[in-house]
């Protein structure tokens, strides 16, 4: 509840921009992905280049009114000229539209593939990666990165050629039609662009000030809101309150810097504008007096001054959209530079029908370096063969599915499925003979057949089939569009035990040769859903090989044999009456599991 | 918008910077509309031929413009400010309004929506109130001055390109409900896309472990493409507004050209003055468009004031009586009196009498929905009965100032709730003054210490993303000691248990017992052997309490909680018997 802590937490969690505003590398690399879609980007930058010509016309048009028609005082074909102007503005404003559009395209384009690749990417990582990156970090980089450099292409590259482009014209354009005048302009420029320069500067630290305040703010709000029951259990309001004031006033304080700055930099540039102004007219007045300078000259001058220092002032601007921009590529090429391993081996092996047999040789095991999770373990199991692995926590036990499905791979020893080694066989052909239930049983947003069939094409006879094998059928049944039942994130409207028969049912569904169960005690699951779990469980082992990393007891009975793993090491081995004889860990667990699992009171 | 009396309150309380904001903006337009004025006389002077006034003129020039910039200075000192600090005092408002609502008000509403209200809507309240309240008696006072000074020179002239300079105010009207509820489905799609993400990665195990990898990615591609095709319809609107707007003030330039041309060869202006004129016109440009900007801001920032307003407009259900009782101290007995609650619809209790003397210990069994945890926030006041009473030393509870009720209470939930900051002060969350022997000995007691010789930094330890992620045991352990640290009258255990390993359980229950010692307890479990010893055990079901009394009377009785009892005893014999027996998942 202390700011301090808060302050950790933003700090780490902005993504800080400090980097370079332009690095050539990743411009280069950009240019990959744009290159496809270049016919665009040409099109829309001559756009561009053709409406920056195009707003010359306003001020050369009433030069010439005032020079050739109104101080001579002849008005025919005047209303030709109005005309003529009138269809350069209309043409101008179709060639802005349409650059608009087009940019905004090209970038949506470049967009839609940068995230197809980065998702098809993380596809094909490996879970390791996936234990080393939090998930809001990998979605921020689909989300806000790939957003940072669809800015750079649509406002800040295009604009910025833009910008230099107009700059260049109404400079040259000044110089040719009077060239003293014109330098007279560009004495002010120097001033300009000093003064956007250091305020622009002074404006990127407050602006990153109060976007890490908002973060810090906003995260200490969102867990407030969450924790709100236990501040008013504990009777924290005030200090709460006192820790919210202090972090609302930083951010007040922050605002308020930037609305100082805005308060002196906007009056000050167009400050700056009118003295240039004065000076023109000064200047520029007394060369039409001495009839150097054309009255209409000097008027086009007037009007034309304040456009040169806008890409001045934009330019200034662009560079916060560059840098923001170069650090979220750099970002996201990162990760598209990380190695996909979740790859199989050339040439792969595709598994014939499986029997099932599972054998583990010489395996060691770590998911950090050296910390063995599983030490020189050897087992065999048959084809149809029903085991039970059993351990206290940290044994080891879960890191053998890992294993098989070739989540991770072994630093030693190998693991093998009917004779072949897992890592030389198509990871889709093991996994779709390897059937998998996790401890947390999963469920995405969609209906509850898609969540059974995922995204493979099945038949609903045999969604239907495997939700009545496992017991799903009667719930499902019950949710008022049955299987068409849309369900939330997370399946918040099932209970833990329906959402375990959901898996079950997935499983069942994809009628796997082997089968690797996670049986983790369900916690809040009253007796009756625990029974029917358990019925479905034995269903599901009917006629496979299967692998049960056993926590009830009752799953244990009806299995052919028991591995039991401990601190690493594969101990005992044999049925629950050898093991119990043997008075060893097993025994010792029985004694602790039982306790554990003394079933809860129901009515 | 105005109709909010809060508004007008928050506006009213710095009526003094906005007085001055306002008189900045007359004084800023005042000195503003010179220029053109100034520019139309050097023009005149200089096709007279007589540059003597010039040097004077620009010298007015650069004077009128230093005026005008400090006067902008002041009105974005002022106006600016004002918003960033209506905005800062509704954020707090709005806080200390979280803070008295009760839960009824946080089940009612996501937390996403929740903070979506704090953050995008208040944004877009600051948003409106930055720009409209400068922007719009800026435009009004230019607009009206600048009309009137042009209608001195040329009333035709005026007519004429005004008119069309009026419709800039329009843009935004016509094209901004257009761009805004284009831009509101590219968020959503925005969203689905983000949350296709997330889902994906969170899932990832079951993705691979089906082998969905394809599925998935067309399944993206799909969502993708639907946020792209959202992104190029709002941009097929939105790449017109500005366009629009160069093209509507071009257009009333080439109607000044043509007619005012003609008005200056007939001798009806000078030179000069359709210099100035042209001038006017480009003053005025830019307060149109910001005109119609803040009219579909408006629209937007009605309904941000509006949902936030619903939230500072509610009434907390629960909260301290306006003339509370001032009890002194607490011996722990409570009753509740024929109470009956119900969240909605059915109801959980049904007319539940039942006393715990004080000093005892009350442990409750009971299915899961059998209103157990209900039992025990009623206690704390999390929510009031619907009937009847629930009485502390017989004070009904709602007479009781709320935050000594609560102060009474070491309540330990199911699911501990850990904020992000040192262990340290998760403990001393309900006891921030608390000595360092008392946080000691909850830490003992709670058997937090062990785990703590494990952290780099003991209980200065952060906890969270940016510090250590705790086990659930763990998790429970803190918010045992930040019961115990708070050395309450009444100690309720919810389930508090039920990710702590047995050795562990064993420990705190020991140390625990000499801790009840004076103090009532109610523990909600579901081992028997954690609640056997207690004074009095009450068994629920559906709300009602079906049985009670002591472990012993309740076997003698031979009711549910005796077959419950046998039935573990029964299955604890089979296993141990008989290897092959059927197991738990296969007996009725």
């Amino acid at each position: 509840m202390s700011p301090r802590g808060g302050g950790m937490r933003a700090a780490l969690a902005a993504d800080e921009i400090t980097g370079r505003a332009y690095d050539a590398r990743l411009m280069r690399r950009l240019w990959t992905w744009v290159r496809p879609h270049q016919a665009l980007l040409w099109s829309g930058l001559g756009l561009l280049l053709l409406s920056s010509l195009a707003d010359l016309a306003g001020p050369s048009f009433t030069q010439h009114a005032i020079d050739d028609y109104i101080r001579p005082g002849r008005l025919s074909g005047y209303g030709w000229l109005a005309a003529l102007w009138a269809l350069v503005l209309v043409l101008n404003f179709a060639a802005r539209y349409a650059q608009g559009y087009v940019m905004n395209v090209l970038g949506q384009r470049v967009m839609f593939d940068l995230r197809n690749a980065i998702f098809g990417h993380l596809q094909r990582m490996a879970l390791r990666f996936f234990d080393h990156t939090p998930v809001g970090m990998l979605v921020t980089r689909m989300t806000n990165d790939v957003d940072a450099l669809n800015q750079l292409l649509t406002s800040g590259l295009v604009s910025l050629i833009g910008d230099l482009f107009s700059l260049v014209v109404i400079a040259g354009f000044l110089l040719l039609v009077n060239w003293q005048l014109a330098l007279v302009v560009f004495l002010v420029m120097p001033i300009v662009a000093g003064v956007t320069v250091v305020m622009r500067a002074q404006m990127r630290e407050t602006y990153r000030a109060i976007r890490t305040r908002i973060g810090r703010l906003n995260g200490f709000l969102q867990e407030m809101v969450s924790g709100m029951l236990t501040i008013q259990l504990f009777n924290r309001e005030a200090r709460a309150l006192a820790d919210f004031d202090r972090l609302n006033q930083d951010l007040l304080q922050a605002n308020l810097r930037s609305v100082r700055l805005y308060a002196v930099f906007m009056p000050l540039m167009s400050f700056v504008g009118s003295c240039t102004f004065a000076l023109i007219l000064w200047i520029g007045g007394g060369r039409v007096v001495q009839r150097a300078v054309s009255l209409g000259t000097l008027v086009l001058f007037l009007q034309l001054s304040d456009r040169l220092y806008q890409p001045i002032r934009d330019l200034a601007e662009k560079y916060n959209i560059l840098q923001a921009a170069m650090a979220a590529s750099e970002r996201i090429f990162g990760i598209l530079d990380e190695p996909a391993q979740d790859v199989d081996l050339e040439p792969a092996l595709s598994l014939p029908a499986v029997r099932g047999g599972i054998e583990f040789d010489h395996v060691w095991f770590a998911y950090e370096s050296e910390d063995w999770v599983l030490k020189d373990v050897s087992f065999r199991i048959a084809p149809g063969e029903k085991v039970a692995v059993v351990g206290a926590t940290g044994a080891g036990k879960t890191s053998l599915i890992s294993l098989l499905t070739r989540f991770y791979e072994a630093q030693r020893g190998a693991v093998r499925v009917d004779g072949l080694d897992v890592r030389r066989l198509a990871r889709d052909s093991l996994r779709r003979r390897v059937g998998v239930i996790l401890q947390d049983p999963f469920i995405f947003t969609g209906s509850v057949a898609q969540n059974i069939q995922l995204g493979t094409a099945m038949p609903r006879s045999r969604v239907e089939e495997a939700a009545r094998a496992v017991n799903a059928d009667r719930f499902i049944r019950r949710l008022p569009e049955g299987y068409d039942q849309e369900l939330h994130e997370r399946g918040s409207e099932l209970s833990t035990g329906q959402k375990q028969l959901l898996a079950f049912a997935r499983a069942l569904a994809f009628d796997p040769a082997i089968l690797m169960v996670l049986d983790e005690a369900t916690a809040n699951v009253d007796v009756e859903t625990e029974q029917v779990i358990q019925a479905s469980l034995l269903t599901l082992m009917e006629g496979r090989t299967s692998i049960v990393i056993a926590h009830r007891l009752s799953t244990i009975r009806h299995v052919d044999r028991i591995l039991v793993l401990h601190k690493g090491r594969l101990v005992e081995e044999g049925t629950h009456a050898e093991l119990m004889l043997r008075r060893g860990v097993y025994a010792r667990l029985y004694e602790l599991q039982y306790r554990v699992e003394s079933p809860a009171i129901s009515a | 918008m105005l109709k909010s009396r809060r508004l007008r309150a928050a506006l009213w309380s710095h009526r003094r910077l906005l007085a001055f904001g306002l008189f900045a903006i007359m004084l800023a337009n005042g000195f503003a509309l010179l220029q053109p004025y100034l520019l139309g006389r050097g023009i005149d002077a200089v096709t007279h031929g007589d540059p003597s006034r010039l040097p004077l003129i620009v010298l007015a020039m650069v004077v009128a413009a230093a005026c005008d910039a400090a006067s902008r200075f002041g009105q974005r000192q002022t106006i600016n400010r004002v918003s960033r600090l209506i905005e800062n005092e509704f954020r707090r408002d709005l806080f200390r309004q979280l803070e008295r609502l009760d839960q009824r008000f946080f089940q009612g509403i996501r937390t996403g929506d929740l903070m979506a209200r704090a953050t995008n809507d208040l944004s877009a309240i600051q948003q409106l109130l930055g720009m409209g309240l400068g922007n719009v008696t800026n435009t009004i006072v230019v607009f009206v001055a600048a009309v009137v000074l042009m209608l001195l020179i040329d009333w035709q002239l005026t007519v004429l390109s005004v008119s069309l300079l009026v419709l800039l105010s329009f843009g935004f009207v016509f094209l901004g409900p257009q761009i805004h509820r284009r831009f509101l489905a590219v968020q959503e799609e925005f969203a689905a896309l983000a949350s296709k993400a997330q889902e994906n990665f969170s899932g990832i195990r079951v993705v691979k472990a089906y082998v969905q990898e394809d599925a998935e990615c067309r399944a993206f591609a799909a969502i993708n493409q639907g946020y792209v095709e959202a992104n190029v319809a709002w941009a097929r609107v939105n790449s017109a507004l500005w366009p629009l707007f160069g093209l509507l003030a071009g257009l009333s330039a080439v109607v000044l050209l043509y007619v005012g041309g003609q008005h200056v060869v007939q001798h009806r202006i000078t030179i000069g003055q359709f210099v100035q004129f042209n001038a006017y016109l480009i003053l005025l440009s830019w307060p149109m468009i910001a005109l119609g900007w803040v009219a579909n801001l408006f629209q937007q920032g009605a309904a941000s004031l509006n949902r936030v307003e619903e939230i500072l407009r509610q009434a907390p259900a629960i909260a301290s009586p306006r003339h509370p009782l001032q009890p002194a101290a607490v011996s722990g007995a409570l009753t509740f009196e024929d109470v009956t609650f119900a969240y909605e619809g059915e109801p959980v209790f049904e007319h539940l009498s039942l006393r715990v003397p004080a000093g005892s210990t009350l442990a409750v069994v009971g299915a899961t929905g059998s209103g157990k945890t209900t039992l025990v926030r009623l206690l704390a006041r999390v929510w009031d009965p619907k009937a009847g009473r629930i009485l502390l030393d017989g004070q009904d509870l709602r007479d009781l100032p709320l935050d000594f009720l609560r102060r009474q209470i070491g309540y330990v939930p199911q699911e501990a709730f850990l904020f992000s900051e040192t262990l340290a002060e998760n403990v001393t969350l309900g006891a921030p003054d608390a000595a360092a022997e008392a946080v000691d000995r909850a830490v003992r007691l709670s058997q937090l210490g062990a785990d703590l010789e494990q952290f780099p930094q003991g209980l200065q330890t952060l906890v969270g993303e940016r510090g250590v992620t705790l086990s659930g045991g763990q998790k429970q352990r803190t918010a045992i000691a930040r019961a115990l640290v708070r050395d309450p009258a009444i100690l309720v255990l919810d389930d508090a248990l039920s990710s702590v390993d047995v050795k562990t359980e064993e420990a705190i229950q020991e140390g625990l017992r000499a801790f009840r010692k004076g103090r009532t307890s109610i523990v909600i479990a579901h081992r028997v052997s954690t609640i056997k010893d207690a004074d009095h055990i009450v068994v629920l079901d559906g709300g009602r309490i079906v049985e009670q009394g002591r472990h012993a009377e309740l076997l003698a009785q031979g009711g549910r909680y005796a077959a419950l009892s046998q039935r573990q005893h029964l299955q604890r014999e089979l296993e141990e018997d008989d290897p092959s027996a059927p197991s738990r998942g296969e007996t009725p």
